[in-house]
């Protein structure tokens, strides 16, 4: 079971190393940033971006989300593969992921395709109201310039905080805040699940230890210590992080705009 | 109890059982076919996004390109010509959807050329409220590709339900009917682009 879970590991690895060495990704082989952690909103396979505009980007894409329930994606490759458009790319890849909220939809994904030199901008369909097909093409249109000249890392973070700006607007936050209230990070859920499953092996071994000396339970001994003992020296991965590493599970209806550099 | 009892006790169980199965397979088709009629709606709404943007285009290119009049004459008939086919999803034909999607390809071309002569004239491109009204359309274009999928996914979903055994049995005796949708246009697998 384990040898076939490690082989499936290592197809799917040598299927992103093919497709990155042949640089061109599908909205099924791009990786989701959320595979590394929840506070993770970019997607940079190709090293189109630096590690610190990276870094700022997920800042910015964190504090975005904290503040106005939006979540926003920034995926910058070399190429896709050519059966399709920078749209149909950002588009699927949007609603494959779930950017935004479930039930509210408040996406956006920035889409950036260095070598086809063509950028996108997707919008879930809770935040078409704001951030307008119009509004889109403003924002990538004051910034087209960076990109022109190949300055991808000034572009984008441009871009974003355009769009952050943007949505922090006091009538823009509202609107995206209204009747929404914020999870609790995931990590902190998982705190308490660990926290209690500790406590119950604590419980457990109390309780055995006082059946022991009351010599009862001489068969179910074994089994009830080994259990919590076994856990404790090799924790199962932690269940929390399935669902850590997801998305909100939002979809778009092709909402936004896109520009050509 | 007798075996006669028994025999008759089973016979009802099976008929109920078939029956709650006929309910559930009935509400499921209703429920498939709201889906299909809600999609159909959300098609109609971007096709009338998109004619509503029509005239304010035509208005500002002309402002540029006013001996073009062929091609805005070409663009107001094939709107017109749109605009005046509606279609009742649930008794749709083939052959009036594919009536439908000629006339609203027609209006894609004729906007298609209309696009072509802007960018002809750079005054015209650098014009803002055209580069709106194009942006406008392009979001458009790409909801309505989006729109006709989702309906082509929920038409082809129920009709794969109705026509599946033994639930053609039910959609039979209701009198559920395959729907139509969307074919293929050559070329429409990408939505078509607005570019400057």
């Amino acid at each position: 079971m384990v040898g076939g879970k490690r082989l499936i590991v290592l197809i799917v690895c040598l299927c992103a190393f093919v497709c990155t060495r042949a640089g061109e990704w599908s909205p099924s082989t791009l990786p989701s940033p959320k595979a590394i952690g929840q506070e993770y909103y970019v997607s940079n396979p190709d090293a189109v971006l630096s590690t610190h505009t990276v870094q700022t980007l997920n800042e910015l894409c964190s504090r975005l989300k904290t503040n106005t329930s939006a979540e926003m994606a920034v995926v910058a490759i070399d190429t896709y593969a050519p059966s399709y458009d920078a749209h149909s790319v950002a588009l699927q890849l949007f609603n494959l992921w779930g950017i935004g909220g479930e039930d509210r939809h408040t996406g956006v994904l920035l889409f950036l395709s260095r070598s086809n030199r063509e950028i996108e901008l997707i919008t879930g369909k809770g935040i078409e109201g704001i951030l307008t097909d119009v509004r889109c093409g403003q924002i990538l249109d004051a910034n087209i310039a960076y990109l022109s000249k190949n300055d991808f890392d000034t572009g984008i973070l441009h871009i974003c905080e355009n769009i952050e700006s943007m949505l922090m607007q006091d009538e823009n936050r509202s609107e995206l805040l209204l009747g929404w209230s914020p999870k609790k990070p995931a990590h902190n859920t998982g705190w308490i699940v660990i926290l209690l499953f500790v406590l119950l092996v604590i419980v457990l071994w109390v309780w055995t230890r006082h059946k022991k000396r009351q010599g009862q339970l001489k068969r179910d001994r074994n089994v009830v210590i080994t259990r919590p003992n076994r856990d404790i020296t090799h924790p199962e991965p932690w269940r929390g992080n399935s669902r850590a590493s997801s998305w909100g599970g939002g979809s778009s209806a092709g909402g936004g705009a896109g520009r050509k550099f | 109890m007798k075996k006669g009892t028994w025999i008759a006790i089973s016979i009802v169980a099976v008929l109920g059982m078939m029956g709650v199965w006929a309910v559930s397979r009935y509400n499921t088709f209703v429920t498939m076919q709201e889906n299909v009629t809600n999609a159909w709606g959300q098609v109609e709404n971007q096709y009338q996004r998109r004619a509503d943007l029509v005239p304010n285009l035509v208005a500002t290119v002309k402002g540029y390109a006013s001996h073009e009049q062929s091609t805005f004459t070409a663009v107001v008939e094939a709107r017109a010509k749109a605009t005046g086919i509606t279609i009742d999803p649930s008794h749709a034909t083939e052959e009036q959807l594919a009536q439908f999607q000629a006339s609203q390809g027609e209006l894609s071309q004729a906007l298609g050329r209309l696009m072509a002569i802007a960018e002809s004239y750079p005054e015209l491109q650098a014009n803002e409220s055209f580069r709106q009204l194009a942006d406008q359309l392009e979001g458009t274009e790409n909801r309505i590709a989006y729109a006709r999928n989702v309906f082509n996914d929920c038409a082809k979903e129920y009709n794969a339900a109705i026509h599946r055994f033994p639930g053609n049995i039910i959609a039979g005796m209701f009198g559920f009917e395959r729907k139509a949708y969307f074919e293929a246009e050559a070329g429409a697998e990408k939505a078509p682009r607005v570019e400057f």
